[in-house]
Order: structure tokens, then sequence, then C-alpha cells
């Protein structure tokens, strides 16, 4: 099996200012796939930076031929960590492209499918990716547990707050160092001069990255009840849900399991509430110089989601669709247009036909992969070339950052009430202003806010859910059109989801019954596409520059910023081709 | 169960008409189930796509074909 350890180059070669050098983080961990930084680093900061993507996976080749139905059972296995994400986006693309119209408990269901999703991919993303960049956990060992226990209680009424409590942490975390093997703790930036919590913090942050396993394994079961299991949901069908409602009878979803999720619901409120929220203000407080670092391109864009209505107005959407552009929020977002979206493979490992210089409307999608890079192993890509597996997507060719900060931001732009409530509260908290939020803090803030605001919606989903099981309307899907005989020659359609990590689209093609083409445009692409044809970086190229580095040898602090976008790079990676052609295969043993 | 949500599916009626890999797969999932014990997709009137047979894309698909193997 191959292990992983990073690795960090830097080479003052090749780089024109004495002073600088260029480093390389491959691979970059504590997220999801496979992502490799290269980085100027002059005079300590952060001059110019490359993202790229190091593997490539073939998924929609995969669909060529295939039914359109099964789609979102392929794409949704894009990746586990985001799992149902590509699911929805799917059964949208195929239901927008045979007109098709879910009933309003598919709505519902869908709804809380992914509300659950958002709000234990963030909790997760917070204490198990995040978190290590933020606090030292070997320096929990130095901590006063009834100190500690003290922290806990002037932040939060969580209950597990006493000298003992935390004692016990310590003492389980002893015994992990004391035994020479760090195991999930290993190879972290320990002792670095940018970690800057006190060892109570980190002793409080360490208990609750513990408690966040248990807590998450027993909230996912509300996929388990709505979906069948987690990772991957399996109660999407194009139409509507598979997932049948009724309520008396014990085999369908019915108001005890209505009862059951709630339950789990109030856990969930009550952790993100007193555990993830609070936790995230008081780290944020000893890390307020990284409202100053970050933000990168000041432009960001946000499909929307949560229907409130079955025709999917995205009016009625509960996060709102639009772009916000040059960190403007005091004027309204700008509407959105899917026809403005285009892909780019100039700076990527791909040919298009009529050449690499003009972007592709991901329904004209090609993917004809064609790597240029040096043969392994090599110190630095050809970066003025092809570097990445990740294509570029564009909105009207400008570059945009998606993700929370884009939800939280179009929101508050657009005058959402419940968003600008909560933003302008965690600001306070801070001590900042609204400036703050374009950044790597504010990335990282937002991405909670958001899980306060999520999971304080499931309850009134589960309620509406309930009462059109109790009021006799037990529809879950149309099935008019579920035989293929139903459709038309040909249909094209667009599925669009906000994936916790951001606008996720889907674009298929189909004709006699079949799948022609497809094409996924996924967040981490968006964030972290390489340069386009003019030269513009990418959200993570962009968020980099200025970033203070103490040591090239550790660079905690690129690893702080590039983590606040929470990658994905298997979602990211992903083509199609419509040719047939053999393509280079790739065998990763694991 | 012949429609998605139909009665049957209500009372959790077989999904083989509806293309369940369930006779074709080698899994204990009907009984350990996922997530501690809680469900399967059979329990949320989907059928089975075979996914724990190796290569289950191009060996189980297609999946909504009801068939005899």
């Amino acid at each position: 099996m191959e292990i992983y350890i990073p690795v960090i180059t830097s080479n003052g070669n090749g780089v024109a200012n004495p002073g600088s050098q260029r480093i390389v983080i491959d691979p970059l961990t504590r997220i999801e796939g496979h992502l490799r930084i290269e980085a100027i680093v002059s005079n300590g900061k952060v001059i110019d930076a490359w993202s790229s993507s190091t593997m490539f996976r073939g998924m929609e080749m995969i669909l060529k031929n295939r039914d359109p139905r099964e789609a979102w059972l392929f794409t949704q296995r894009a990746c586990g960590v985001c799992t149902t994400v590509h699911a929805i986006a799917s059964v949208r693309a195929v239901e927008n492209a045979l007109g098709i119209t879910v009933p309003d408990n598919a709505r519902l269901i869908r709804n809380l499918i992914e509300a659950a999703q958002y709000v234990q991919d963030h909790v997760i993303h917070f204490y198990h990716l995040h978190a290590m960049d933020w606090v030292d956990v070997p320096n929990a060992l130095k901590a006063d547990a009834a100190q500690t226990g003290a922290l806990q209680r002037s932040i939060s009424p969580w209950p597990n707050n006493s000298t003992a409590y935390f004692a016990g942490v310590q003492a389980r975390l002893k015994g992990l160092v004391d035994s020479g093997q760090l195991g999930i703790f290993a190879n972290g930036y320990w002792g670095h001069p940018a970690m800057k919590l006190p060892p109570e913090g980190n002793l409080l942050a360490v208990a609750h990255y513990l408690e966040a396993l248990d807590w998450q394994r027993e909230f996912i079961k509300i996929h388990a009840v709505l979906g069948g299991k987690s990772p991957h949901v399996q109660s999407y069908v194009v139409g509507g849900v598979s997932a049948a409602v009724d309520p008396t009878n014990p085999t369908a979803i019915n108001p005890t399991k209505i009862a059951m999720m709630r339950d789990l619901v109030n856990k969930a409120v009550t952790f993100v509430n007193q555990v993830y929220y609070p936790d995230l203000l008081l780290v944020a407080s000893f890390y307020k110089d990284w409202a100053g670092w970050g933000g990168g391109l000041g432009n960001f864009l946000a499909y929307g989601d949560f229907p409130g209505s079955i025709d999917n107005n995205p009016a009625n959407f509960w996060l709102p669709r639009g772009l916000v552009w040059n960190q403007q929020l005091s004027t309204p977002p700008t509407a959105l247009n899917p026809a403005l979206i285009s892909e780019y493979v100039t700076h990527s490992w791909y040919s298009y036909t009529g050449g690499d210089q003009a972007g592709k409307h991901p329904s004209q999608g090609e993917t004809v992969p064609n790597y240029t890079g040096p043969a392994a192993p090599f110190n630095f890509l050809n970066t003025d070339a092809k570097y990445s597996w990740l294509k570029t997507p564009r909105y009207q060719d400008q570059a945009v950052e998606v993700g929370p900060l884009a939800r939280m931001l179009v929101a508050y732009a657009g005058g959402h009430a419940a968003v600008k409530s909560k933003v302008a509260e965690a600001l306070a908290a801070l001590g900042v202003g609204p400036a703050a939020l374009f950044s790597t803090l504010g990335r990282t803030a937002a991405r909670g806010i958001e899980t306060v605001l999520v999971v304080g919606k499931m309850a009134g989903w589960l309620n509406e859910l309930e009462a059109n099981i109790l009021g006799g309307r037990l529809a879950v899907a149309d099935t008019t059109r579920w035989n293929p005989a139903s459709w038309p020659a040909t249909a094209s359609g667009w599925g669009w989801t906000e994936a916790p990590r951001g606008a996720l689209g889907h674009w298929v093609n189909i004709s006699g019954g079949k799948i022609v083409n497809y094409q996924m445009v996924v967040p981490t692409t968006w964030n972290g596409s390489p340069r386009d044809a003019q030269g513009q970086r990418g959200a993570f190229e962009s968020a980099l520059i200025g970033t203070p580095v103490a040591d090239a040898n550790k660079p905690l602090e690129i690893l702080r910023t590039i983590h606040s976008f929470d990658p994905c790079m298997a979602c990211a990676v992903h083509l199609m081709d419509t040719h047939e052609r053999t393509l280079t295969e790739i065998h990763i043993e694991a | 169960m012949e429609s998605w949500g139909d009665a049957g599916a209500r009372s959790g009626y077989c999904l083989m008409h509806m293309g369940c890999r369930g006779p074709a797969t080698k899994s204990n999932c009907w009984d350990v189930k996922w997530n501690g014990g809680t469900n399967w997709p059979i329990g949320v009137g989907h059928p089975c796509i075979g996914c724990v047979t190796s290569h289950f894309w191009d060996k189980q698909a297609p999946f909504y074909i009801a068939r005899d193997d």
C-alpha cells in the first residue's frame, strides 16, 4: 500500500528573484483527493501560486450509452465524502431534459437529505480536516483540565465541561503520544510558530474532534432513514424519490420515522450551536489576523438550492441564486444565466477541437485527455503551459469562487434576513467588519454560519413532510415519464445543486433513450482551476497571493487557506470522451 | 410493487419488477443493513444495484430492467 507523506520541495532554481524560492506541496493532505500546490515565496510571502489536480478518473465516459435514469447511481460515486450531491444534480439534469416535475414529498425528502449532508459534512470538515491547521494537538497535553472546563463553560452550555472530562481526554491523548506513534495526528505541524491557541483551547478542540466523530455517526442515520444508507443514498429516482410515505404502514416513512429524525435533528441543532459554532468563534478569536489573508478573487457564484416550490423557481429557493462581483455587498446579486458558463483547457491536460484558446459550454463539452506535463520524477510543473487535470470553468470569462462563503454573500447581498442576522452576529462576536468576510477567516466562518442556518431549517421540512403524510398526500414520484418510450428522440438538460463545497452542475444530452454526452462542472473545478486562456488565476491560486509563510519547509499557512475551500478533488476531476478513443490507463494501487 | 411510491411500495413489497439485483448479489445487507443496522436500499423502496459486486457497474447494470439471472 502506498503511503502518502507530503513532500515539500523547495528550490531556488528557475526563479528570477533572489530571496525567492519555489515550493511544492504534493500531495496536499486533509482534503479529498489529489492536489498539488506550487508557490513562489519571496521575503516570507506567497507572490504567486499554481493549483494542479494530479489525478484523472473517467466518470463520464462510463456514462456513454447508458440509461439516463441510472446516471445518478454512477455519478454519485464520484465521491463518498460529497455523497448525495452528484445524485441530485444528475436526476435534476434528466428531469430538466424530460420536463418532469417532482411531487412535494420528493422536494422535501431531497431538501432533508441535502441539509443533512451539509450539516454532517461541514462539521466533519471543521474538526477532522481543517482544525489541525489551527489546533496544536500535542500541545493539549500542557493544558490544565480545570481551566479547560472553565473555558468550555465560558463559551457554551454544552454539558461535557467538567475537569474530570477534560482530564480524561488528555489522558487518552497522552497514551497515544506516549506510544510513539501519533496515528491520525502524525505529520502535523506541531510547534509551528503560527499556532496561536493556548493549551486549554487545544485540549477543548481535541475533545470535540473526538466527540464530533461519534455525533456524526448517529446524525447521518437520517440519510439511512430517507435513503437506505450513507454514503450513497439510494432513494433518488428520476421523477422524485423511491421512498414511500404512509401514515401508518411500518415499512414506509411514517410518523414514527419522522419522530426519530426529529430527535436526530434536535441533537444536531444542539451540537452545532453548542459545540461547532462556539468552537469556531473561539478559534477565530485567536487568529483574527487571518481576516487579512486568503481573500482571493472577490467574485462569487451560487446556483442556489433548497427549492420551496415544486416548479424549482429560483425565487423560492431558500439559498438564493446569483453572483456577487468585486466584493460588492451593497448592491443586489446579479442574475445567473447558465449559458454564460464555459470551460477552458488552455492550461489543462486536455485538447479541444478548434484549439485550446476558446472555452466551451458544458452542453457542448469535450474531454480528450492530453497529458503534456513532465514525466515523473520531476521537481516542478511547467506552469506556463498545461499543468492540471482540472478544467477551467469561467462565468462570462471571469474567474469566480463557489462554496459556503459564496452562498452566504449572495444571500447577504440579496437581503436574506436570517443570513444577514447571523453574519452580523458573528462579525460582532469577533469584533471585525464585513471586509473580514473576504478572507480565509471569512470563508471558514461562513461554513459555520451556514451550518447553523441549515440545521435550523430541517425541523420545518420534517413538519411539512409529516403534514403531507397525515393529509393523505402520498405521491413521491412522477412516473408519467419513467418509461423511455414516453421520451422525445433527443433531449438535453441542466441539473444544478449547491453541494456543501459549492455550485455543482451536470449537463446531459439524451438521444434514442441513451446518454450521448454528459459533463460535470464541480465546485472544486471552479475553485481549484488553473489559469484560463487570459492567464486569470483560479480561486485557490488567487487566494494564496500575499499569504505569509514563516518556514518554507512547513507551509502551514498555505494549508490554512486551501483547506478553507474544503477541496474535493475526486469530484473535480472527471471526463467523458464521446469518440470512443482509448485513453491512458492509470492504475492507482491501494 | 410496480411503480415508485405505489401501494405496494408503501407496504414494502418485493422490488423484482423494478429491476432489483438482490437475488444476484452476495451480500449480507438484508441482515446487517447499513449505518448501525438502520436501513438498506430495499427499505426505501429502491432496488438493489449489487454495489458490493466487483465491477458492478458493468456486471449488475442495467439497474431498472427486471430479469431472471
